[in-house]
C-alpha cells in the first residue's frame, strides 16, 4: 500500500501556491501547531489481502481503473466498491492470476 | 545519522473509524508532521544497523525502515556473530513495536491496583526511594551486560548492600565451569564446528536454545555445506529427538543424566587408539597409558547397560571420532539440565581436547576464523557494563530470593526479566518479591513479574533505544555492539536508563552521564585506544558514527588456535574431574522423566505474546497457537491416549494438563513440556495458552556450578478429563504419514 506523505511535503508547495485556500490554511495549522493530520483512508484492502501497486503500474494498469477519476475530483471519493469480485473481475479480464494465494498469502 | 528526538506523533498509526461517505468501515491514517530524517528512499527504504536484544545472544542486525516505520529485520552480514543470519524471534520484533498491548504510561501501584502517573512523577517517586533505599537494592535483568546494567552498576555498584543479578538462560553457569581447568579462564566451550567433520552433539539443542542459536545455525551450515568434498557428520545423543537432533544423521536416546557416562566412554575408546595408532603430538605416550588407567572403568562393555546401548554403538561414535577429525563434542542442554552437568562437561571438554592432540598431529586442525581474541579487553569492557558472569545464573538468583527473604532490599529494578513465570517453582520467587518495599519493572509489556511490582516502566523497544552490549559470546572475543534507535518510539515510552539516570541525579547520587546516549558514546570512547583496526585519523564523534553504520565494533577476523593442550603435569590433575555421578531427581519416585524445552519462537516465554510466533509452527510437532505434551507412542498407549486426549502431569510443586502429542523421537520414560506457555497475565495472546511447565519444577541444583537443574524432575502422568484438536500443519513423520499426500 502506498504510504502517506509527512504534512512538510504539503508545506514545501502549499506555502507559496494557493496559501489562502481553506482547506490548505487548515493543513499549515496543523503544521505550525504540530498536530497530525488525521487523513481520511478512502482506499483501503483488509488485511488478509496482499496488494501491491509496483506490479500493476508494470502492467500500466491505469490508476483511474481502480480509483476512478481522481484527477477531476476536489475531495475523493471511491467510485469502486473494493471488494472481491471487483479485483477479479480484472484479473480475468487480463488474464493475470487468480488462485487464492495470489492475494490471500 | 540523526539523532532521533522525541516523537511528535505516531506516525502512520491507523485507528478504526466510521467514514460517512461510504458504508464500509474505514481507517483514519495519521501522517507525520515531519516526515523522519532517515534517509531519502520512501518506497525501498533505508537499513541502519543495531543489535538484537531478543535475547542475550548478541547478534548484530539490520533493519529497514520505511517513512519512519520499521519494516523488515535481517542479520548483519559483517557481524562475527549472526553472520548476516537472524532467527525468527528478531524477525519476529518489528510486531512487538506496533503491538497494541504495549505499555504506553508509567504505572503505580496504589490501594486499588496500578494508576498511571506522569513522567515526571515516575522519576520523582525513584529519586525519592533511591534515597531511603541507601544502596540496599539490587538490579535484576536477563543476564544482558549492557547501558541499562553499567548505568545502574556505575551509580550503586561500589554501596554496601547493592546485588547485580542476571536471570540467565538455564545452565549458563555450568557451561561457563565446565572444561574450566582446560582453558586458560572460565568461559564458555567454543568448539569449531565450521570446520568438523564429525560432530558429537551430547543434549546440543544448539539451534533452538543455548549462548547462541544464530551463531551456531551458520556453524552447521558450514559444516554440512561449506566445503566441497566434505558434508560434515553430525551425531545427537540426548533423551529427545530435538530439532536440532532431527538436522543430524543419528540419534541415540541415552538415559536423562548419563550422558557424562557416554562422553568417558567414547574417551576411554579414543584414548587406546590413540596409543594404539601413535596419534598423540603433546600428551607423552607413558602419560597416554596412565590416562587408559583412569578411564578403564568407563569401557563401552562395562557401561552399555546403563546407557541402555548396545557397546559397539559406542564404538561407532569412537571410531569416526578418530578417523574423521578434526572432530568435535558439544554439550548443551540435556548435559545442563541436571545435577551432574559440570561432570559431564568436563568429560565432553577432555573429548574435544583429544580431538584436536589428533588434528594437530594429522596438521587436520582448521582453525576458527573470528575477531582477534583478547581476554583482557573483553574483562575490561565486561566490568564496565555490569553483570558479569559471576552474576549471572541461577545461584546468584537463589542469594537474592534469601536476601529478599531475609529483607536485605528496600528496593529492586527489574529490567526486562519476567522471573516470577520463568523461574521453577521450587525457588519461590513471588513470594519472596513481595517481601520487597518497592520493585521497578522496566519493561515493554504488562507480564507476570511487572504485575507483582509497585512501579511500571514502559520502555522504549530495541528498535527505539540506545543501549551498548557485550554478548557472552564469542569467548575471549571482545565484540562491542552498538543499539541504536532506527524508528522514534511509537508511543510515550522513555528509555528506562534514562529514567534511572534522570532519578539518581535528582537523589543528589553520582552518575556516570546525563543520559543513556552520552553513557554509550562515553563506553565507545573509553574503549577507542584499544580497538585493533579503529580508523585513528577519525574524531570521537566521526567514529562513533561509523562504529554505529557497522553495528558496533569488533577488530578484523585472525584464524584462532584451538586451546593448547596443557602441560602433561597440569593435564594430570583434571583426571579428578573426570568422573560420572549418578544424577538425582526431584519427585525419585514418579515414573516418568520431565523433559521442559525450549522451543525457538517462544524462549523462556517471551515469543508467546507475538502472533507471528505464534502462528509459526514448531519445527518438530508443527503445531501452532496450541500447547502439548509429548511422549511415546507406546507410552500414550500404556497410558491409554490418543493425541489430543488431556493428561495431568504433576510433581510436588504443581500440576498441569496438555494434550497429548505421540511422537517417536522420545524416550518411552521421558515426557517432554514447551516452556514458555501458560501465561497467566502477558496480553491476550499468551494468557491461558497452554500451562507453565516451571511450576512443575523443584529447586535442584548443579553439584559444581550452582546452576538449576531444570531437567532433573520426574513427574506424574495420568490420563484427564477432555481432549483437543491438535491444529497441526504436517505430520511429524514426514509428508507420507500426514493425511495431506499431494502426488
Ligand atoms: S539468537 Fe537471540 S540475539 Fe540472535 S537473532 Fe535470535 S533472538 Fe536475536
Amino acid at each position: 500500500m502506498a504510504s502517506i506523505p509527512s504534512a512538510d511535503r504539503c508545506v514545501y508547495c502549499h506555502d507559496y501556491i494557493k496559501a489562502d485556500a481553506p482547506e490548505i490554511v487548515k493543513v499549515m495549522d496543523h503544521y505550525n501547531g504540530d498536530k497530525p493530520i488525521e487523513w481520511v483512508k478512502v482506499f483501503d484492502l483488509p488485511d488478509h489481502v496482499w496488494f501491491n501497486h509496483k506490479r500493476h503500474i508494470a502492467k500500466d494498469v491505469p490508476c483511474q481503473k481502480c480509483h476512478g477519476p481522481v484527477e477531476t475530483m476536489d475531495v475523493v471519493s471511491r467510485t469502486n466498491e473494493f471488494s472481491m469480485g471487483f479485483c477479479l473481475a480484472c484479473h480475468q479480464e487480463n488474464e493475470a492470476p487468480t488462485d487464492c494465494w495470489t492475494c490471500h498469502t | 545519522m540523526d539523532r532521533r528526538s522525541f516523537l511528535k506523533l505516531s506516525g502512520v498509526a491507523a485507528s478504526a473509524s466510521v467514514v460517512g461517505a461510504c458504508s464500509r468501515t474505514s481507517q483514519n491514517v495519521i501522517s507525520f508532521v515531519e516526515a523522519p530524517n532517515d534517509g531519502a528512499n520512501p518506497v525501498d527504504g533505508d537499513w541502519f544497523a543495531t543489535t538484537c536484544r531478543e535475547c542475550n545472544a548478541g547478534c548484530g542486525v539490520i533493519v529497514r525502515t520505511v517513512n519512519g516505520r520499521a519494516k523488515k529485520i535481517e542479520g548483519n552480514a559483517i557481524h562475527p556473530i549472526s553472520r548476516g543470519k537472524a532467527c525468527a524471534r528478531s524477525q519476529a520484533a518489528v510486531q512487538t513495536v506496533y503491538h497494541p498491548e504495549r505499555l504506553t504510561t508509567p504505572m503505580l501501584k496504589g490501594a486499588g491496583g496500578f494508576e498511571s502517573i506522569g513522567w515526571d512523577k515516575a522519576v520523582d517517586v525513584i529519586s525519592q526511594r533511591f534515597t531511603e533505599a541507601e544502596g540496599k537494592l539490587f538490579y535484576l535483568n536477563n543476564g544482558a551486560n549492557d547501558a541499562s546494567s553499567g548505568i545502574v552498576n556505575e551509580i550503586f555498584g561500589k554501596m554496601d548492600g547493592f546485588l547485580n543479578v542476571g536471570n540467565s538462560e538455564p545452565g549458563f553457569e555450568s557451561l561457563v565451569a565446565g572444561g574450566a581447568a582446560l582453558a586458560d579462564s572460565p568461559r564458555l566451550p567454543f568448539p569449531d564446528l565450521d570446520h568438523a567433520q564429525f560432530a558429537i552433539l551430547f543434549g546440543a539443542d544448539i539451534f533452538e536454545s543455548g549462548p547462541s542459536p544464530v551463531f551456531w545455525g551458520g556453524s552447521f551450515g558450514e559444516c554440512r555445506r561449506g566445503r566441497a568434498s566434505v558434508r560434515g557428520r553430525l551425531v545427537y545423543a540426548g533423551s529427545r529427538l530435538s530439532s536440532t537432533a532431527a538436522v543430524c544423521d543419528l540419534w541415540l536416546p541415552v538415559p536423562p543424566g548419563k550422558l557424562g557416562l557416554l562422553a568417558l566412554s567414547v574417551a576411554q575408546v579414543v584414548v587406546d587408539i590413540i596409543i594404539s595408532r601413535k596419534l598423540a603430538l603433546t600428551i607423552p605416550r607413558n602419560a597416554l597409558g596412565r590416562w587408559s588407567e583412569v578411564l578403564k572403568d568407563y569401557d563401552p562393555e562395562k557401561v552399555a547397560a546403563q546407557l541402555e546401548m548396545p557397546a559397539e554403538y559406542i564404538h561407532k561414535l569412537a571410531i569416526p571420532f578418530v578417523d574423521e577429525s578434526p572432530s568435535v563434542a558439544i554439550a548443551g542442554a540435556d548435559v545442563t539440565g541436571h545435577v551432574n552437568g559440570v561432570a559431564a562437561l568436563d568429560a565432553v571438554e577432555f573429548l574435544n581436547m583429544l580431538s584436536y592432540e589428533i588434528g594437530r598431529e594429522k596438521l587436520r586442525i582448521h582453525e576458527r576464523l573470528t575477531p582477534e581474541p583478547n581476554e583482557g579487553l573483553k574483562r575490561r569492557i565486561t566490568q564496565a557494563l555490569g553483570v558479569d558472569h559471576e552474576a549471572q545464573g541461577y545461584k546468584r538468583m537463589v542469594e537474592l530470593v534469601d536476601g529478599m527473604e531475609q529483607g536485605k532490599y528496600s528496593m529492586g529494578i527489574i529490567s526486562h526479566t519476567n522471573p516470577v513465570f520463568d523461574t521453577p517453582a521450587g525457588l519461590k520467587f513471588k513470594d519472596a518479591m513481595s517481601k520487597v518495599g518497592f520493585t521497578v519493572a522496566v519493561a515493554n509489556f504488562m507480564d507476570e513479574t511487572a504485575a507483582e511490582a509497585t512501579l511500571v516502566l514502559p520502555d522504549h523497544h530495541w528498535l527505539e533505544g540506545w543501549s551498548v552490549q557485550n554478548p557472552n559470546f564469542v569467548p575471549g572475543v571482545p565484540v562491542l555492539n552498538l543499539q541504536q534507535p532506527v524508528i522514534r518510539p511509537f508511543v510515550d515510552t522513555r528509555s528506562g536508563s534514562d529514567i534511572i539516570l534522570a532519578a539518581a541525579a535528582a537523589a543528589k547520587l553520582k552518575t556516570p552521564a546525563a543520559s543513556t546516549e552520552e553513557f554509550v558514546q562515553g563506553k565507545v570512547k573509553q574503549f577507542r585506544a584499544e580497538m585493533l583496526g579503529a580508523p585513528a585519523y577519525l574524531g570521537d564523534e566521526e567514529f562513533f558514527r561509523h562504529l554505529l553504520r557497522n553495528g558496533g565494533w569488533w577488530s578484523s577476523e585472525i584464524e584462532n588456535e584451538p586451546t593448547p593442550t596443557p602441560p602433561d603435569s597440569v593435564l594430570w590433575e583434571y583426571r579428578d574431574k573426570l568422573k560420572a555421578p549418578e544424577p538425582e531427581f526431584d519427585g525419585a519416585e514418579n515414573p516418568f522423566y520431565l523433559h521442559p524445552f525450549q522451543t525457538v519462537h517462544m524462549g523462556r516465554g517471551q515469543g508467546a505474546n507475538n502472533g507471528w510466533l505464534q502462528e509459526a509452527p514448531d519445527p518438530i510437532t508443527t503445531l501452532m497457537w496450541q500447547f502439548w505434551v509429548e511422549m511415546n507412542p507406546a507410552t500414550a498407549a500404556k497410558l491409554g491416549v490418543v493425541e489430543g486426549d488431556m493428561v495431568k502431569i504433576s510433581s510436588a510443586h504443581g500440576s498441569i494438563t496438555a494434550p497429548v502429542f505421540p511422537y517417536k523421537g522420545i524416550r518411552p520414560d521421558v515426557v517432554a513440556v514447551p516452556i514458555g506457555y501458560g501465561h497467566t497475565n502477558y496480553g491476550k495472546l499468551a494468557t491461558g495458552r497452554g500451562e507453565n511447565v516451571m511450576t512443575l519444577l523443584g529447586a535442584k541444583q548443579d553439584t559444581d556450578s550452582g546452576a538449576h537443574a531444570w531437567r532433573a524432575q520426574k513427574v506424574k502422568v495420568e490420563k484427564a478429563q477432555g481432549r483437543m484438536k491438535m491444529l497441526r500443519n504436517a505430520h511429524p513423520e514426514g509428508e507420507y504419514k500426514g493425511e495431506v499426500f499431494q502426488l
